[in-house]
């Protein structure tokens, strides 16, 4: 038996980056949800690795969460859009955002940032990274030991895999006197995490941020609220 | 010797009247400075200064500008003395004979103001002699600081500086082709590689960075065309300016061919580095974030961005971007407010995407039930409207009614009806 754990010991001292998770010797980042931490292998997302957040719902609530912790414990965070779409009123706290006109000008900045070591998390919202282009990146969140997590349906190379579903009635409601829907106040989203020996669910809440309008009223209409009918 | 005073009391700078001496002054000596009471100092270290002095004095003898006279001394003080009271046209007065020279001129040569001359002369003194005879403290304690700077200069102890420093010249490095021309402009890159690396050797023993490099071709028929090099932060670093250079050389268009080419630093900052923060975690890694950074702006501007929001009706119209630097992002300083608790948050499509959606009435506005998502219908859970108008100021007039549905999938989405249109559009959902 002391013969196996010298050998497992010679082979994690070796094989640094083959230890499983859940033997919890990799560094990790905090998601700043507690309910998702404990059921992340490591406890956190993984520095040096890739996580993978299918595609879904709530993925970009708690890895915007992770970097704006990182940010708040005066590490840095980066967050590539390859998608280009905009988020009005989103507050960013200090994480670097990156957007891209390419899904390749996406990869070689997340390469670039990941190689530098500066970030704690970087986080590539595309449609993701295949085949070499993987292998690189991992490699570079290896030597630049930060937390890569792509937002992505493919789960090669990836050390952890997230998804987060809901269904119509995980959301929480607001009513008003009439007792009809007024705004979505929060959502609890169960969250499926997977690795390398190791398979968790948990429930996670999470607030929904209401986009307010700021009404622009046109007497010009024939409907003072703007709709012709 | 190193200074040389003209006195030329009848010439006065900017009048008409008078002859610019200013060129006839620099054809005889590096660098100069001029008085608006008519005296030139001139700079004459490594200088024959008397037969300087005289040619001077003839050629301005020559303009016919007045009385005309110079001085040679170590200071400025004895040089202006002997170019006022030296009695010949040209008088040198050698070192070691400074206060003896100084010892009967008037105490007005020492300084222009008057209170302190009279003073001096209250107490009896008349000559530099008189004030240089005397002991620093006595004269600080009875006249004050300014009056112990005149005591200096009446015992040939001037501390004026007269010339600013000459800055060192830009670094630059040029090749002219003798033998040939190029055509190919993208063939210099080897050449423009080699005068780079003198460059930004230079600058490294200077210890500077640079902000831009100009690059100038001259062409055969005597024309010459120049191209600015900016990266995205000043550095010496060859290996971004050389892609830099390779950017440009394969942009450029040149209307004949070229016989030389040079590099010049624009503009150089000294090399910088911050105090370090121990509870700073970034700090040991911010060097290297702006490197990565950098690079990559160069490559591609406006990458980094800090988003800016509007108050604008239009959701798609309320983000604005604006550029961020390699040390913005090392910093991570934000600007903004801190996050609150992790929550999903809008995201709008690039464009609204048009949809199907069955709808059902409710008092005077109709509520989107299902819609459909591909091949299947789906089912909505809806909270609404919220209505926004306008637009007609700028001739792009709106009408919506913007739905968050909650789909049977468990996606939560942003779907309104366009009252202009009478269609429905999906314009982005909460992640």
């Amino acid at each position: 038996m002391s013969a196996l754990a010298d050998l497992r010991r010679v082979l994690e001292a070796r094989f640094p980056n083959a230890v499983p998770l859940p033997e919890r010797t990799v560094p990790q980042i905090s998601t700043g949800l507690e309910a998702l931490d404990q059921i992340l292998p490591s406890g956190g997302l993984p520095r040096g690795r890739l996580s993978v957040w299918a595609p879904g719902i709530g993925g970009g609530a708690v890895l915007r969460s992770a970097c704006m912790r990182a940010v708040e414990r005066g590490e840095r965070a980066a967050w590539v859009d390859g998608m280009g779409w905009e988020a009005p009123g989103m507050v960013w706290s200090g994480v670097a955002v990156a957007r891209p006109r390419t899904e390749v000008q996406a990869l070689e900045c997340t390469e670039e940032l990941l190689r530098s070591g500066g970030f704690a998390v970087v986080v590539l919202v595309g449609e993701g990274s295949t085949g070499a282009q993987r292998v690189r990146l991992c490699r570079a969140a290896r030597e630049g030991r930060s937390a890569l997590v792509e937002l992505s349906a493919e789960p090669h190379m990836a050390a952890v895999r997230m998804w987060g579903r809901a269904s119509a009635e995980s959301f929480h409601w607001r009513a008003n006197d009439l007792g009809e829907p007024v705004a979505v106040e929060a959502v609890t989203l169960r969250v499926r995490v997977a690795a390398a020996g190791w398979s968790r669910e948990s429930d996670v809440a999470l607030m929904v941020s209401n986009h307010e309008h700021s009404l622009s009223l046109d007497p010009g209409l024939a409907d003072r609220r703007g709709v012709l009918r | 010797m190193s200074i040389l005073c003209l006195w030329i009391p009848d010439w006065r700078i900017g009048e008409e009247s008078s002859a610019d001496l200013t060129p006839l002054f620099l054809e005889e000596v590096p660098r100069l400075a001029v008085e608006e009471r008519g005296v030139v100092w001139m700079d004459v270290r490594g200088l024959p200064a008397e037969r300087v002095a005289r040619r001077l004095v003839e050629r301005v003898t020559e303009r016919e500008v007045g009385e005309v006279r110079a001085g040679v001394g170590a200071a400025p003080i004895v040089a202006e003395a002997a170019a006022r009271f030296g009695g010949a046209v040209v008088s040198v007065v050698e070192r070691g004979e400074e206060a003896s020279f100084l010892a009967s001129r008037p105490l007005d040569l020492l300084t222009a103001d008057g209170h302190l001359l009279d003073l001096l002369a209250g107490a009896g003194l008349r000559s530099c002699g008189d004030l240089a005879a005397l002991t620093a403290e006595a004269v600080e304690v009875r006249f004050g600081s300014e009056a112990v700077r005149a005591w200096r200069r009446a015992r040939g102890d001037d501390r004026r500086v007269l010339f600013r420093p000459i800055p060192p010249q830009r670094p630059h490095a040029t090749l002219d082709f003798v033998d040939y021309t190029v055509r190919d402009a993208t063939r210099l890159v080897f050449p423009l590689n080699a005068l780079l690396d003198q460059v930004c050797e230079t600058l490294r023993a200077r210890a500077q960075r640079a902000r831009s490099i100009t690059l100038t071709f001259s062409l055969s028929d005597g024309g010459s065309a120049r191209e600015v090099l900016r990266t995205a932060r000043p550095t010496a670093d060859r290996a971004l300016w050389v892609r830099r250079l390779r950017a440009a050389l394969e942009k450029v268009q040149l209307g004949d061919a070229i016989s030389g080419i040079a590099l010049e630093v624009g503009s150089v900052e000294p090399v910088s580095a911050l105090q370090g923060d121990l509870f700073d975690r970034g700090f040991a890694t911010a060097s290297f974030v702006e490197e990565a950074v950098a690079r990559l702006l160069d490559r591609y501007r406006g990458l980094f961005v800090r988003q800016r929001s509007s108050g604008h009706p239009l959701a798609e119209r309320r983000t604005s971007w604006a550029d961020l630097t390699p040390e913005d992002v090392a910093s991570g300083s934000a600007e903004d407010e801190n996050a609150g608790p992790p929550a999903l948050a809008l995201q709008l499509l690039t464009a609204p995407r048009p949809i199907r959606v069955r709808t059902r009435g409710r008092r005077d506005h109709l509520v989107p039930v299902r819609y459909l998502e591909g091949k299947q219908w789906l089912d909505l859970n809806s909270a609404g409207p919220d209505r926004i108008s306008g637009g007609h100021e700028e001739a792009r007039p709106y009408a919506r009614e913007y739905y968050r549905c909650v789909s049977d999938a468990g996606s939560l989405l942003w779907i309104y009806r366009d009252a202009m249109e009478e269609r429905w559009y999906l314009h982005g959902w909460w992640d």
